[in-house]
């Protein structure tokens, strides 16, 4: 295992990574076989080749650095359209999903002893998830989301306009259905068995996998055939969820129980949206981040006021920001990435 | 907020408030008492809440009965109101019991009455007398008339204070905002001086003006040792005992002597026995709409609909707690559904089988009690309609006035500063939970407003940049071979079918049919013979189209050999349609002749036709019509035995086919006219090459006909 400071920062509360290639997909591990200072982060990197990387690092509270492990880089030939971990602690090994030509999942193996220095961790594809079966290439996904309640199931979203449900254990598809007209951006889970979708046909909708006849529309972008590009649900309370716009500087706040009236619309960033995260300790809490560098952090009123929303907090990065991560396991840290640095907040 | 009194003393005045209140079961009383700080001017001292809340905090439940909790309820409205300022003035967390009211707990009344803290006027006169005064309001939803004359610019209690007289005010939302500040709840107000200070009463119905009724209200203050209201306050009936309670004492005695009965005429007018029940809290700051709800229960219905939907339209944003309460009504009405469900329920629901059923209506998850305590029976009886129609009368000329002066009233600005203060403070007190690992401070800076919001543009220039070639560009990469393999498997993916019995397959046949559909219309269009729609036939056509295509060509093959072109007995010309004639020089034709024109030169050919005359009588009157559609462009070629006016009959029927003549190429060669049409689509809708060669084909074997038959 290599040391490497590269890019730390003596900031108390604020630490930089400096990788090697521009970074898009990000992900905190939740997964605290280490101890609690330990954070596992992986980055994907973005080249429009196909030479692109995984790489999986660790950040210690204790030294405030970030290391690199050289064997848990792997090769991820298209960017990474998404990296996620695996939603609850597993027993071991720690697994790691990503998206792109096809839905792979990653083994990272500790070293031999529990102390991982000893020996080195290393990274197995552990499977190659095909959800077309007469072809060699599956239709292009956008985005998944690891079911947290029922870890089984990964739902996958693709440009072909279908989300596709599998079960990762046995490495099936469960079922998969058409969800829009259009491309599928992204997709939510809610609980074990219901998910929504957004995509460039303007509309959030749905689905409940008991009864996959219907789709429930609860949103649709005013302007018609404008994309939502993606979509957060509110793990700590239900009934909102989040999207963003194509080219818009909002946040639109869907409460469930209100279809197609957005309860708020959180405008304040200065260019578009590109990422959102709600708090995963509090229910009334979003952080966004924008074109305009900044990631604002958001509380939602019982009550909005007559002139909008402000946020709470504030931070300014160098240049736009492409990707921010909420800690699940540390809920006081946000990870943003832009251009090709990722930042760890302190929030 | 000066005049202190000493507790007991405020503690009395509250007493007499809500005994005055209670025993006309109107909503809320407030004592306005003149500043210490600033003479003549008129401000909060004390009040007596009585009407609708919306989430009772209690540390010990048990503690009260039914009455203190009104005293309790004023007294947290007024902390919370200090509590909010306080905030706002040092941006401290206050330390708050688990009793103390939030901003969210508030019903729009108690918001009203809250904000009525914030209120000061001038009195109008420029010397006060150190007692005290009372205002009672009395506010009602309802409007009938107002009784004030309106000559005088001086705010309601301030005037009160300054004329000495009472002023009823009815419909209070209607009034000139120089007469009432705070229309937005109120209905009817009542404020008349009391030991030399203002009493304001409001009931959240309709009252018209009632000298017994003032009579009463004033009786009650009376009928109570005015020693005792004067700041001197020695002794006090009740004390500071306040496990026993006062007030019902007062409410036998007051009402037995008064009569409620005595007053329901009045209150008939008002005919609300049904309060704030369509109320939108947070569209207060813009609109007024629990007033005018509330106006139009006297039958129109149609402007409640309308008005429900304008609040709505105008303020999105304040349906974020609006609508729980009103999603809760309609599963009451519909449903039935018992209410107060609480999110866990709506998620239970969730997880029965109708979730998609459940998610539009059912998760009615508020938490409002709309439900007064000290109100279990309201005595209003149902309206008059003898009175509701002249009030419906007043209430169309409130209406006009009201809404123009909406907009940009004193008073909702003074409400909506008041709203955004308290809410903006409200931030802190519920901070973000952190973790407490005390020696890292935030990455993160306090928001800051800037003064000049200017849109910003990434460096890039292109907004989302990376986003959007992350969900657009990158599946193309990948996607190319995607699409590749889609086309070599015929251009039907055959779409992975689970193994599991449930799954629903009808999406992917619809999907399969789509793109097949498309397929089929592609080649529908390709082959010139095919009438029909359906697949089968589409199929079948193609087949036949094909083999003749095949045999063609082994003909043109054949002929091509050739050196003498012997047309008789040949069962059909050649098809000598070419698709990319940029040479206009067809080899094929021996004499070179060929005749390049638009649409205005087909008279030239015409005329030179007689002089082109030979045409071999024995030909067959076959015409060999050929017709491509790519994209829209199509291109017809056309070979058939020459006659007189041929071309341009021709050129006519393509005419009438809608299609636009840009490129005709034309040859005269052994008595065969070869004609190459190059044409574009000049109607809505495409035609079929089918429909095309049909056409063309008629034309011409109508021709041939009549021309063979005119030279035999």
């Amino acid at each position: 295992m290599m040391d490497s400071n590269s890019g730390q920062e003596r900031s108390e509360n604020l630490f930089t990574y400096d990788s090697p290639y521009p970074i898009y997909a990000m992900a905190f591990s939740s997964c605290d076989d280490n101890s609690k200072s330990q954070h596992r982060i992986a980055t994907g990197s973005f080249l429009e080749d196909l030479n692109n990387k995984v790489d999986i690092l660790s950040f210690d509270e204790e030294t405030l650095a970030f290391k690199t492990h050289p064997n848990l880089s792997f090769d991820h030939p298209y960017p990474p359209t998404k990296l996620m971990f695996h939603p609850s602690k597993p027993n071991s090994p720690d697994l790691l999903a990503s998206s792109g030509d096809f839905l792979r999942l990653w083994e990272i193996k500790e070293g031999g002893d529990s102390d991982s220095d000893s020996s080195s961790p290393s990274v197995v594809q552990k499977s190659l998830l095909n959800n077309s079966k007469t072809s060699e290439f599956c239709a292009p996904l956008t985005s998944f989301d690891w079911n947290p309640v029922d870890p089984r199931r990964i739902g996958t979203s693709s440009i072909d306009t279908t989300c596709t449900i599998w079960d990762v254990e046995r490495g099936v598809v469960e079922t998969q259905l058409i969800a829009h007209d259009k491309e599928v951006y992204d997709i939510a889970w809610g609980e074990a068995g219901v998910f929504a979708s957004v995509s460039a046909d303007g509309s959030v909708r749905i689905f409940d996998l008991r009864d996959k006849e219907h789709s429930t529309i609860i949103y649709e972008s005013p302007h018609p055939d404008t994309p939502l590009l993606r979509l957060a649900w509110n793990k700590q309370d239900l009934r909102y969820m989040a999207t963003i716009l194509m080219d818009s500087n909002k946040v639109v706040i869907l409460d469930i129980r209100s279809p197609t009236m957005p309860v708020a619309e959180l405008d304040r960033h200065r260019a578009s949206v590109n990422a959102i995260a709600w708090a995963p300790q509090s229910p009334r809490h979003i952080c966004s981040a924008g074109d305009d560098a900044q990631a604002l952090i958001w509380e939602l009123p019982t009550v909005a006021g007559p002139n909008g929303i402000d946020p709470m907090l504030a931070y300014s990065a160098d240049s736009e920001i492409n990707q921010l991560q909420w800690s699940v396991l540390q809920p006081d840290w946000i990870a943003i990435a832009f251009a090709s640095k990722m930042q760890l907040l302190k929030v | 907020m000066a005049t202190r009194l000493q507790n007991n003393g405020m503690m009395q005045l509250r007493n007499q408030l809500a005994v005055a209140v209670k025993s006309i079961q109107w909503s809320y009383a407030i004592f306005w008492s003149t500043s210490v700080q600033q003479q003549g001017l008129l401000e909060w001292s004390d009040g007596y809440y009585n009407g609708d809340i919306k989430t009772r905090k209690t540390m010990q439940p048990m503690e009260f009965n039914v009455d203190k909790l009104g005293l309790k309820r004023s007294e947290q409205l007024r902390e919370l109101y200090h509590e909010l300022l306080v905030v706002g003035d040092t941006s401290q967390q206050a330390k708050r019991s688990s009793a103390a009211l939030s901003p969210e707990d508030l019903s729009d009344a108690e918001w009203y009455y809250l904000v009525c803290m914030s209120f000061t006027f001038a009195s109008g006169v420029g010397y006060c007398f150190s007692s005290l005064i009372l205002t009672l309001v009395l506010y009602t939803f309802v409007p009938v008339h107002s009784v004030l004359d309106g000559s005088k610019c001086i705010r309601m209690p301030g005037r009160a204070f300054s004329s000495g007289q009472h002023i009823w005010l009815c419909n209070a939302p209607c009034a000139n905002s120089k007469v009432f500040t705070r229309s937005l709840l109120a209905k009817t107000v009542v404020c008349f001086p009391w030991f030399g200070g203002v009493l304001e009463l409001g009931v959240s119905d309709l009252v018209t003006e009632d000298l017994n009724l003032l009579q009463h209200i004033k009786t009650v203050f009376l009928e109570f040792p005015k020693l005792r209201c004067s700041e001197n306050s020695i002794s006090i009936p009740w004390n500071d005992d306040n496990d026993k309670d006062p007030i019902c004492e007062v409410d036998h005695d007051v009402l037995d002597v008064t009569g409620l009965e005595n007053y329901d005429p009045v209150l008939e007018c008002g005919g609300q026995t049904k309060l704030r029940t369509e109320v939108f809290p947070l569209s207060i700051p813009s609109y007024v709409p629990s007033a005018e709800t509330e106006f139009n229960q006297n039958g129109n219905n149609e402007l409640q609909a309308k008005v429900c939907e304008e609040s709505k339209a105008d303020s999105p944003d304040s349906l974020y707690e609006s609508d729980p309460d009103q999603l809760t009504q309609d599963s009451f009405m519909k449903d039935g559904v018992n209410g107060g469900d609480s999110q866990v329920q709506s998620w239970q629901l969730m997880d029965d089988d109708d979730f998609s059923n459940c998610v539009p209506i059912s998760m009615n998850s508020s938490d409002c009690i709309s439900q007064t305590f000290l109100n279990p029976e309201k005595h209003f009886t149902p309206p008059n309609s003898e009175k509701s129609n002249n009030h419906m009368l007043d209430l169309q000329d409130c209406n006009r006035t009201k809404f123009s002066s909406l907009d940009l009233g004193v008073n909702d600005l003074h409400y909506t500063r008041t709203l955004s203060v308290i809410l903006g403070n409200s931030n802190p007190l519920t901070a973000l939970p952190r973790s407490h690992n005390g020696n890292k401070k935030s990455s993160f800076l306090m928001w800051k407003k800037e003064r000049l919001v200017t849109p910003q543009k990434p460096h890039s220039g292109v907004p989302q940049k990376m986003l959007k070639k992350i969900l657009c560009d990158v599946p193309l990469m990948h996607g190319n071979c995607f699409m590749k393999v889609r086309k070599e498997n015929g251009g039907i993916d055959e779409l992975y079918i689970t193994e599991e019995e449930n799954f629903d397959a009808s999406h992917f046949l619809l999907e399969k049919n789509e793109k097949l559909d498309d397929q089929i219309l592609a080649l529908r269009s390709l082959v010139p013979s095919v009438n029909k729609f359906d697949r089968a036939s589409v199929l079948s056509e193609t087949i036949e189209y094909l083999k003749d295509l095949e045999r063609r060509v082994e003909e043109l093959e054949s002929c091509r050999e050739l050196t003498e072109f012997k047309s008789k007995g040949t069962r059909k010309y050649l098809d000598i349609a070419e698709r990319s004639t940029d040479n206009y020089f067809h080899s094929g034709n021996a004499n070179g002749k060929f005749v390049n024109v638009n649409k205005r030169k087909a008279c030239d050919i015409e005329m030179m036709c007689p002089e082109l005359d030979w045409v071999s009588q024995g030909d067959d009157l076959a015409a060999d019509v050929n017709v491509c559609i790519e994209e829209k462009e199509i291109t017809i070629a056309v070979s058939v035995p020459w006659r007189e006016c041929l071309l341009l009959e021709i050129m006519e029927a393509v005419c009438n086919l809608q299609l636009d003549a840009y490129s005709v190429h034309s040859s005269t060669s052994d008595g065969i006219l070869s004609l190459t049409l190059k044409s574009k689509f000049k109607g809505a809708g495409p035609v079929s090459a089918g429909t095309i060669k049909l056409a063309i084909e008629g034309e011409v074997s109508r021709m041939l006909l009549s021309a063979g038959t005119n030279d035999s």
